[in-house]
């Protein structure tokens, strides 16, 4: 016993690294404010998001608006904070689908091997090697446009380093000797799979996770922006900045709020992300 | 190495399969069907005198074969918008990209490389932290608000830049270099920040290399011990991360020109995707994915070339 510190489980430990990750307490809060300005953004706005008023358009900020009007004359402020519940929902939900799929592809294939396996992976190389976004362009094109699309087509595009992830887990976990225990031990291959297999995997998951919902934030509104995502009236980070380019010249600050939104949401979620890698990572101290 | 290189080759073909099965399978699926490469907004009785004449009641893999064939000899169909041959508009359109995507490709590496050595020769000094700081910005950013945030500083601000198109094909060199400015630094800015992350770790990693402190204690001096052992070593993974970026600079080029109205492929595509021109759409992205899958296997096969340690047999 020349090793006189007091046991420490990984939890703890990865817990306490975490604590001390500056960058991603940081991001904890931000992301905290800005989901919680979004949820309650029906007490918190001071007027309709939707609502038009041609007599008081373009308006620089003052006090009955602090962030001034748009194009239409609604409240910037009010919009955005409509706006973040669109821009953050997308982000999360889709993120949400796209792990799903991609825990379900990549353990599939590492726990089927042979043929199912191969095909599997040289499916996801496929998808991988088309660029995003013109594969969401094409997406898009052909099922439309609308929230439900978006989250739905955001999913079905970036599935793919998770599953890849997901399958290196697995097959990592699959040849230590307790796997083997519980199939000797007669235990069906979906328990082993749900049981054993799959929770190794969380912690590579979340971090995929985390930084997959910056990701989707940032292509849900590239979308918007371009008039392909959330459609006007509804306020989205996105298509706010894409009525303000055209005032660039006229109002440039209409163009400098919801970007910023969108940089800090996504920074926000990258920061958090590294925080929890660098806190799951046993070799960091 | 000739039987990597065949069996790489082979990998690429099948990966471009894989993509033609992906983009089929998307029309396929369309409500419309494969009409819509005729036809928008199909209605039922038209859709149904199509089928008829399109061949589209025969097998679906038939209908696969036929379309990759016509593909494959370049016959892409006709625009929906425009009625011109697709072939012609990607054509007209390749150059403007290619010209955008290497002076940002350029203009990553040149400064990401440099940047990414000297944050991990220096590390957790000023210059690393400040470094590090806008790298990790750098891959948070979106483009579109980098790209208006610079139009406002530098076209409506202090009018050095024009904030739109290329000048022309026969404007002067400056001309047409000022108007360059702009779309190749936001283009590069996610894949610059990314490969300066990238150099720095693999220079980090290098620098705790046994051979490195066998160099240094038998008395190299420092910048031998950089050039000729680190640098080297540290520098051949991040090859490959250039081709990591190929796809990201197609994926930005989409908004980089429609921001900047850069007349390129980006922007064609985000035009015919907001116009439901189907043959344009596809067709591109089938071209922008074929020239990614090449890009990666060129790279892959530079990476054998320039590690003597790498051996494909």
């Amino acid at each position: 016993m020349t090793d006189a510190r007091p046991f420490v489980s990984n939890r703890r430990r990865a817990w306490r690294k975490f604590a001390r990750h500056r960058g991603a307490l940081v991001s904890l809060v931000v992301l905290t404010l800005l989901t919680g300005a979004a949820a309650f953004a029906p007490l918190l706005a001071p007027y309709d998001p939707e609502k038009l008023n041609i007599l008081r358009r373009l308006q620089p900020p003052n006090e009955t608006h602090w962030l001034g009007t748009d194009d239409v004359g609604r409240d910037v402020l009010s919009r955005l904070l409509y706006g973040g519940r669109v821009s953050l929902l997308v982000g999360l939900v889709s993120a949400s689908l796209s792990v799903l799929i991609g825990v379900a592809v990549g353990g599939v294939a590492a726990q089927s091997g042979g043929f199912v396996d191969h095909l599997l992976m040289r499916f996801t190389d496929g998808m991988l090697a088309i660029p995003l976004f013109f594969f969401l362009l094409v997406v898009m094109a052909v099922f439309g446009s609308g929230l439900t699309q978006i989250v739905i087509v955001i999913g079905l595009t970036t599935w793919m380093p998770i599953a890849r992830v997901v399958r290196g887990e697995v097959l990592r976990v699959k040849a230590l000797p307790y796997v083997e225990a519980a199939q000797a031990l007669g235990a069906r291959s979906s328990h082993v799979i749900l049981a054993h297999l799959l929770p190794q995997a969380v912690p590579a998951v979340i971090v995929a996770a985390t930084l997959g919902v910056a990701n989707a934030i940032l292509l849900e509104s590239a979308l918007s922006y371009l008039g392909l995502g959330i459609q006007p009236p509804i306020p989205s980070w996105g298509n706010m900045l894409q009525s303000a380019q055209a005032y660039v010249w006229t109002q440039p600050m209409l163009a400098l709020w919801p970007g910023l939104l969108i940089f800090v949401a996504v920074m926000a979620y990258n920061a958090l992300g590294d925080g929890i890698r660098d806190a799951l990572d046993p070799t960091t101290s | 190495m000739p039987r990597y290189l065949l069996s790489r080759l082979l990998q690429a073909v099948a990966l471009v399969v894989v993509v033609s099965i992906v983009m089929f399978a998307l029309i396929a699926g369309a409500p419309g069907g494969p009409a819509i490469l005729v036809q928008q907004d199909v209605t039922a009785e038209a859709a149904e005198t199509m089928r008829r004449n399109l061949g589209l009641d025969d097998p679906v893999h038939v209908q696969y074969l036929r379309w990759a064939s016509r593909m494959l000899r370049g016959d892409a169909g006709v625009s929906l918008s425009n009625s011109r041959p697709v072939a012609t508009l990607l054509g007209q359109r390749f150059g403007a990209t290619a010209l955008l995507a290497s002076a940002a490709l350029g203009l990553a590496i040149v400064v990401a490389i440099p940047v990414g050595v000297l944050s991990a020769l220096w590390r957790n000094r000023p210059f690393d932290r400040i470094a590090t700081a806008l790298a990790f910005m750098g891959v948070s950013v979106p483009n579109f608000w980098l790209g208006i945030m610079m139009i406002i500083l530098f076209s409506v601000t202090l009018g050095w830049l024009p904030s739109a198109g290329t000048g022309g094909g026969d404007a002067p060199w400056d001309a047409r270099l000022r108007h360059l400015i702009m779309p190749a630094v936001v283009l590069s800015a996610s894949s610059l920040a990314q490969l300066t992350r990238y150099t720095r770790a693999s220079m980090i990693s290098v620098l705790r290399e046994d051979f490195i402190r066998t160099a240094r204690a038998k008395g190299v001096p420092q910048s031998a011990v950089l050039t000729r052992h680190a640098l080297r070593n540290g520098l051949i993974p991040v090859i490959t991360v250039i081709g990591v970026i190929m796809p990201r600079l197609f994926s930005g080029a989409a908004i980089t020109e429609s921001i900047f109205a850069w007349p390129g492929l980006g922007r064609l595509a985000v035009d015919a995707a907001l116009q439901r021109d189907f043959p344009v759409i596809m067709s591109l992205t089938l071209l922008v994915s074929v020239l990614v899958i090449v890009a990666s296997l060129v790279v892959d096969l530079l990476y054998a070339v320039v590690d003597p340690r790498i051996r494909y047999d």
